[in-house]
């Protein structure tokens, strides 16, 4: 494997947890039995039928891990990826002068660095708990192996891997180039019936999941939704009433880059 | 097959990690489509057969009459999930400007993946890093408004100031994180993207805010035309 030194360079002031300081490191540190329910929901697993995906993770164990353990650095093989369950991880790289530039935060449920361990090459970022961690460390060989005996597992991760590509760029893509005002109302729109007329829905999330879902400050949103009034959007708590479906598709299709906030 | 259709699909992030070989074994056994305006890529209900890299125009992909689709451009893959579900297509592909695009059909497709585990774990690696890459560019995209957010308390401390302005941080960051209802690590985010309006972290928590109104005019600026 040909791990390029300088990315060791990049982390020289951790030495990451081996094996043998993990559970010496936290305190009551509990190991248990991982229960594939937990996971089935993750991207890569969603198509996996359970016993495969208890079979592929050949009794993963469920780890705790305390404040600031350090997981994995730039430039060590990626021999395994990680399930974070509860708590929080880091990923970041160390500029030249030590500062830390932090990448990511990953935030439960969901698997990091498996792009690393698909392409057996080295992880490019470093990793640390931020916050009390629950996390279950994959190892590559033997998860390789049963896909590598099983192609189906395997083409069916790339399906759901397709399929995720594909909404998430949707989602970036409005996030780009839609004004708030088009955001929202195609939000209610999604939630819409089809057709015309009038229409009554309820919001499935609270408005400050929506907004942050949306891009936007919660009293951008707040504003957006009084402006649709113009438009027959009435808003009473989580209810949702619209005088006219078409007419908010017509909004929808002719608010471009105006900007409503 | 054309230059430039050879570049995209060697660009697409989800063939990005094969092998030199194994992308010119993958283009030899694909062949380049052309699709007029309003021309059909694929059917929904119809076998997956092939799969499509779409190197120039733009293709929707609609679930039924009329139904709300989605838009694919040039780089985009479309009816791959199909191939590897082996099954029939979901959605149904046309040409909303004319297309040019790689057709990858299904069966030689699969055959080199069950003669070669590495492109399997290729298009693994690829697509798994498409995936960490788009959900941190959605997290930048949300980050503005944090920045946006902290712009505007910021401007808020300076009072009635115009110019350059000095400002205290009245209590220390993570107490002003939870003020601002953010993760600290957003916080230091923000400062850090505040850096290119002007705001710079000296001693003690120090602000220094080279143009106050700047400050407030992108403070007020909407939510993601930055």
């Amino acid at each position: 494997m040909n791990c390029s030194q300088g990315y060791g360079r990049i982390c020289p002031l951790r030495t990451p947890t081996d094996t043998g300081q993990r559970c010496r490191a936290a305190k009551g540190c509990r190991r248990r039995r991982l229960d594939p329910e937990q996971i089935a929901d993750l991207p890569i697993f969603e198509r996996m039928p359970r016993d495969a995906l208890g079979d592929l993770l050949g009794g993963a164990a469920v780890e705790r891990f305390p404040a600031h353990a350090m997981l994995f650095e730039a430039g060590s093989p990626a021999d395994a990826f990680y399930i974070l369950l509860s708590g929080r991880v880091k990923l970041f790289a160390l500029t030249e002068d030590g500062k830390e530039s932090i990448v990511e935060v990953v935030e439960p449920v969901a698997s990091f660095a498996e792009a690393a361990m698909f392409a057996s090459g080295c992880y490019p970022v470093c990793a640390e708990v931020i916050e009390e961690a629950e996390l279950v460390r994959v190892r590559a060989e033997p998860f390789l192996a049963g896909l590598r005996r099983n192609r189906d597992l395997a083409y069916g991760m790339l399906a759901a891997l397709s399929l995720w590509n594909r909404h998430l760029k949707q989602e970036v893509r409005t996030l780009r180039e839609h004004s708030p005002m088009r955001r929202v109302s195609s939000f209610i729109l999604s939630l819409a019936p089809p057709g015309e007329g009038q229409a009554v829905i309820e919001l499935p999330l609270k408005k400050m999941i929506i907004a942050s879902r949306l891009g936007m400050e919660p009293e951008s949103l707040s504003r957006v939704l009084g402006r649709l009034k113009e438009f027959g959007v009435h808003t009473r708590g989580r209810t949702v009433s619209i005088d006219d479906v078409a007419r908010l598709r017509r909004l929808c299709a002719a608010e471009g880059g105006a900007d409503a906030s | 097959m054309d230059a430039d259709v050879i570049g995209v699909v060697s660009r697409s992030p989800f063939f990005s990690m094969l092998s030199g070989e194994d992308r010119a074994r993958l283009l030899g056994y694909s062949q380049a489509r052309h699709f007029d305006l309003g021309g059909t890529l694929f059917r929904s209900g119809d076998p997956a057969r092939d799969f499509f890299v779409i190197a120039s125009g733009s293709v929707g992909l609609t679930a039924g009459e009329g139904g709300r689709g989605e838009v694919l451009a040039a780089g985009d893959l479309a009816g791959e999930d199909a191939v590897f579900d082996r099954g029939a297509y979901g959605v149904t592909a046309q040409a909303l400007l004319p297309v040019d695009a790689v057709a990858v059909p299904a069966g030689p497709f699969f055959t080199h993946m069950e003669e070669r585990f590495e492109v399997v774990l290729a298009l693994l690696a690829g697509a798994s890093a498409g995936l960490r890459g788009m959900i941190q560019e959605i997290t930048e995209l949300k980050l503005l408004s944090t920045a946006r957010r902290l712009a505007n308390h910021l401007a808020g401390l300076a009072g009635g100031k115009t110019g350059a302005a000095r400002i205290v941080l009245p209590c220390e960051k993570h107490v002003l994180a939870e003020r601002l209802g953010m993760q600290p690590e957003s916080l230091s985010r923000a400062f850090a993207k505040l850096r290119a309006h002007g705001v710079t972290v000296g001693r003690n928590d120090e602000l220094l805010v080279r143009d106050v109104d700047a400050l407030r005019r992108y403070a007020c600026s909407s939510d993601l035309d930055s």
